[in-house]
């Protein structure tokens, strides 16, 4: 058997204690590594996005403030800053949705943004496109605004000349016999005067106007009136002159490319095609809004979703931990206890029983060596002391020549027997035998012969009484004892023959008898159901007399009753 | 369709439009008897309606006719300058179909459904007026579902060809031993490729069993600088499915252009004309549709495969040196020819918008149609062509020309909204921008793709600058 120390199986106790307490701190590492690993990730990955895709939103809201601002009519400066600065943040928003394209994001915001960055290239690369048609369409509109100081000083020279010069002559014609020619020229000042206010009033309507089919309809009737205006009139009319004057103003206002249709054709036209632009530009950033917004919800979606498999995996796992850690108490405990219960307690405490009963004498303990340590050799010597305690007492109640119990476990068993039967009810059979002439037997050939006589009789005498209850005894030099329970005389005597038989049997000469060549035996015999006050003494004496009776006629057996 | 059929369907149309005959040649009594102005463009149709039809129409209305012929190229500058100055210098304008919209929207033009409610006593006329017409016509011309100009002489094109070269037996063997397939007029653009190399051939060869004295080429292409060059490019273009710029439409109304997502067409577009040109008639700068009209007539061509069906009468012109040679017309390889005509407009400066709207209303009637084919113009009235076809003979010229004018004209029916070409209001600025490109690209001045690209930026900003609905970039 291997050999291991007690000491050997302690550290091994003690090292599986500490291996499980490893693998429990390992566990516990493990979960809290779990957690760190599960922030770490949010951190390293949806962090970086959250924070791209919450700058995609500022620069979204900044550039829709600028598309606004450009198509608001604001003044130059403002526009022109705003300009810039729409520049600037579609280079900002390009590059940071192409930060977020780079990252790990649900495909439908990825299909998404990269559609919407390809709008937003296409906006970088017509960029001055752009530029050109917010100036094309301020300069109209500045250029229509203008027209309302045109249309003022029409105004104006129309009241202060044309109406005063037609009011001069309408007076002339009061106070003087008027000429037919003179009658007609203030006819005619009168309707260019107020055909005049008629185009003012067409031109007016026509500057204010955001409806490009009343600009043509009134396009017409101004053409068709300053046709009228143009032919009407005698040249000869001195009024001719101021009207004339009157034309030349309007002339530009109505006709050329810098007209009054013109350029409100081409503000309205311009203005109706940048808000067309900007709307779509405006609608791509607040698709992009709009993603970044969706995306936002996913990415706290995906975070929550990192926490609840965290938290589930941690749960997890901190059953295995507690199931572990549950496990290593128990395994540490059952490996003391096994060590120190087992392996030490138990067995030192049945060593020490062993010992107390070895002590007593009794040598019916069962001494096993359970292992091959110091406690194993304590048992294995125990066992060894066993031994000799079991030689000590054997030699101690038999009788060292013949093997058989000695005179002092005779007295014991006696009385020991007389308590049991006589409790029982059962009859007691003793029966005391000699060697007959054994002095003279010793004499003639000697006490070595004589001791091998003793020896004979002793083993034909455990041959003969073998059954169970029976015991023998050497009780004196050449006396022998034979306890027989449950028994009667007769069986006794029938016993005592056979013995008397094998004896003769033997042929064990002996010369010196006087009733036989060969060696012979007396015996007598004591038999009855004891009482409770019986002794020792009250039995043996009784046997004791039988066989004084049956020594008067040698080889003889004497039965008392 | 059978020829009963065909006769049919044309005396419905003369019977449906009898009564507007009626009062469009019973032109009412017009006030204002000023003299209008018309300006109509140079060329042999043009001396018809100054030697007939514009007498015709002042013996009746009493109204004198001045006809100004301009050039084409000059068209658009001198009367759009005139109408800027509103010098009321011209009443009857003539247009290409491109710039109607862009006249009416800037109010160049009058809107015809007010003259008609203004000048026609009667009212109903117009109701059935526009119906005879052309429906692709209509819809070109007009903007924002109002007519503001009358097609009189459309030039839709078809490919004219020289029938004797396709019916001889050499080559249509020689054809075929080559292609693996028969001798036909082209029906698509690879057909036209083949075709065009085939006839191909140099001074010493043989062309229907024949040595010729000098180069013969497969086709003629208008690909001189001038306008027409892009109407080549469009035909092949619309062919192959693509489109300079596309409109969009939110409930059937405009809203704005983009332009194609890709250039892949327009490249192929520009590469297969590169392609064709090998086989073309070498060109001058100014090689347009006289030039290659006479290049077909003359025999030095197989084909004019993008051709203004107007010029029926130069281009089936009998060669005096091969009296063997036939003229035909088919449809124009890829079944998208560049669809147009020119139209009148009565000028928002007119003097006497009155005679100018009953001018357009008498020139454009069935009668007035019918008098102008006759004088060798291409009528943009469907009665009047299907009358035509009904009775002219089979073989002739003429009835090639109409029947591919009704084929092609009637192709577009419905469909030309879906190209920008049609609805933008900047087709004036455009149109020039398509005639310099295609025109550098087709002579290697510049390589397609940087071509294409510039073009394409400068169609956007054209449209952008001019137009009314803006170009978006997606």
């Amino acid at each position: 058997m291997f050999r291991t120390k007690i000491k050997n199986q302690l550290n091994v106790s003690f090292l599986l204690s500490l291996i499980l307490t490893l693998v429990s701190i390992f566990t516990a590492n493990t979960l809290v590594g779990i957690v760190s690993n599960s922030y770490e990730e949010v951190i390293d990955n949806t962090l970086p996005i959250m924070k791209k895709n919450s700058n995609l939103s500022v620069v979204s809201k900044g550039i829709l403030v600028n598309l606004e601002h450009i198509i608001s009519n604001q003044d130059d400066a403002t526009i022109i800053k705003n300009i810039d600065q729409i520049i600037i943040s579609w280079s900002k928003l390009e590059h940071l949705i192409l930060n977020i394209l780079i990252e790990t994001i649900p495909n439908e915001e990825h299909i998404s943004l990269e559609s919407k960055l390809n709008n937003i290239k296409l906006y970088k690369k017509f960029i001055s496109q752009f530029q050109r048609q917010i100036v094309l369409k301020r300069l109209a509109v500045q250029q229509s605004q203008k027209f309302d100081e045109t249309i003022k000083s029409l105004i104006s020279y129309s009241q202060k000349t044309l109406l005063t010069e037609m009011e001069l002559y309408a007076k002339k014609t009061v106070y003087i016999a008027a000429s037919k020619s003179e009658q007609s020229e203030v006819s005619y000042a009168y309707q260019f005067y107020k055909n005049s206010n008629k185009l003012i009033e067409i031109l007016e309507k026509a500057n204010n106007s955001y409806n490009v089919n009343e600009i043509n309809t009134l396009r017409i009737q101004a053409v068709s009136l300053f046709n009228k205006m143009e032919s009407s009139g005698e040249s000869t009319f001195k009024y001719k002159k101021y009207a004339n004057s009157w034309l030349e103003k309007v002339k530009p206002v109505y006709a050329g490319e810098l007209s009054i249709f013109e350029v409100r054709y081409d503000a309205l036209r311009l203005e109706g095609v940048l808000d067309t632009i900007v709307a779509q530009q405006t609608q791509t950033v607040k698709a992009v809004e709009s993603i970044s917004d969706s995306l936002s919800i996913k990415l706290q979606s995906v975070m929550e979703s990192t926490k609840q498999d965290t938290l589930s995996t941690v749960s997890n796992i901190n059953y295995i931990f507690l199931m572990l850690i549950i496990l290593s108490i128990s395994l540490s405990f059952v490996s003391i206890w096994i060590f120190v219960n087992k392996s030490l307690l138990i067995r030192l405490t049945k060593i020490r029983e062993k010992i107390l009963k070895l002590s007593k004498g009794d040598v019916e303990i069962q001494i096993e060596v359970h292992k091959n340590d110091e406690l194993g050799d304590m048992e294995d010597a125990l066992g060894e002391l066993k031994l000799y305690v079991e030689k000590a007492k054997r030699l101690s109640t038999r009788d060292s020549l013949t093997g058989l119990l000695n005179h002092g476990q005779f007295k014991q068993n006696l009385n020991a027997e007389i308590k049991r039967n006589a409790r029982q009810k059962e009859s007691i059979s003793l029966a005391i035998i000699d060697i007959d002439y054994f002095k003279e037997f010793n004499d003639s050939y000697g006490h070595p012969e004589g001791d091998k006589c003793l020896k004979l009789i002793s083993k034909l005498i455990k041959k003969t009484f073998k059954r169970t209850g029976d015991s023998c005894y050497r009780i004196g030099g050449e006396e022998f004892a034979i306890l027989m329970v449950n028994t009667d005389s007769e069986i006794q005597q029938l016993k005592l023959r056979e013995l008397q038989d094998e004896i003769l049997k033997a042929g064990f000469k002996h010369k010196k008898s006087q009733v036989s060549e060969f060696l012979t035996i007396s015996a007598g015999i004591y038999s009855a159901v004891p009482n409770e006050n019986d002794v020792f003494e009250d039995f043996y004496s009784k046997a004791d007399i039988a066989l004084y009776e049956a020594k008067n006629n040698r080889n003889t057996i004497v039965i008392k009753q | 369709m059978n020829a009963a059929i065909k006769i049919f369907i044309a005396l419905l149309f003369v019977f449906a439009n009898s009564l507007v005959c009626a009062i469009e040649t019973n032109l009412p009594n017009i006030s204002n008897k000023q003299t209008i102005n018309v300006v109509l463009e140079k060329g042999h149709w043009t001396n018809y309606v100054k030697r007939h039809l514009a007498p015709e129409f002042t013996k009746i209305t009493g109204v004198k006719v001045n006809v100004i012929e301009l050039e084409l190229s000059d068209m658009l500058t001198v009367q759009v300058d005139s109408l800027i100055d509103a010098s009321g210098q011209y009443d009857v304008m003539t247009l290409e179909a491109g710039w109607a919209k862009e006249w009416a929207s800037k109010g160049y033009t009058r809107p015809l459904n007010i003259l008609a409610n203004k000048y026609d006593p009667t009212k109903k006329g117009w109701n059935n007026f526009l119906s005879p017409f052309f429906p692709s016509l209509v819809e070109i011309l007009s903007y924002k579902d109002v007519l503001y100009s009358v097609p009189y002489n459309t030039y839709v094109m078809g490919n004219h060809y020289r029938a004797d070269l396709f019916e001889n037996e050499i080559e249509q063997a020689s054809f075929y031993k080559r292609f693996n397939y028969p001798l036909k007029p082209p029906r698509t653009l690879e057909q036209l490729q083949d075709i065009a190399a085939f006839f191909t051939r140099n001074k010493g060869e043989f062309l229907k069993g024949e040595l010729l004295k000098e180069d013969f080429y497969g086709v003629a292409l208008m690909s001189g600088n001038k306008p027409h060059i892009n109407d080549e490019w469009s035909s092949i273009l619309w062919a192959k499915g693509g489109h300079w710029f596309k409109p969009n439409y939110d409930n059937d109304k405009l809203t704005n252009f983009n332009l194609p997502t890709n250039y892949d067409l327009l490249y192929e577009t520009a590469q297969y004309y590169l392609n064709l040109k090998k086989y073309a008639i070498p060109a001058s700068e100014s090689f347009a549709y006289l030039e290659a009209a006479n290049a077909l007539s003359n025999g030095k061509v197989a084909m004019w495969p993008f051709a203004y069906n107007n010029l029926w009468t130069i281009s089936s012109e009998v060669n005096e040196n091969d009296k063997t040679q036939k003229f035909a017309i088919y449809g124009s390889p890829g079944g998208k020819p560049y669809h147009g005509a020119y139209a009148f407009s009565v000028a928002y400066d007119s003097k006497n918008p009155e005679a100018a709207f009953w001018f357009i209303r008498y020139m454009t009637s069935n009668t007035g149609q019918m008098n102008y084919a006759i004088g060798g113009g291409n009528s943009t009235r469907k009665d009047v062509n299907l009358e035509l076809t009904s009775n002219l003979n089979k073989k002739s010229p003429q009835y090639y020309a109409y029947k591919s004018t009704f084929q092609a004209s009637m192709a577009w029916s419905g469909i030309t909204k879906y190209q920008g070409h049609y609805m933008s209001t900047a087709m004036g600025t455009i149109y020039s921008l398509l005639q310099h490109y295609t025109y550098l690209i087709s002579h290697e001045k510049i390589a397609v793709k940087a071509g294409i690209e510039q073009l394409m930026t400068k169609i956007l900003q054209a449209q952008n600058e001019v137009g009314e609905k803006a170009m978006v970039l997606h």
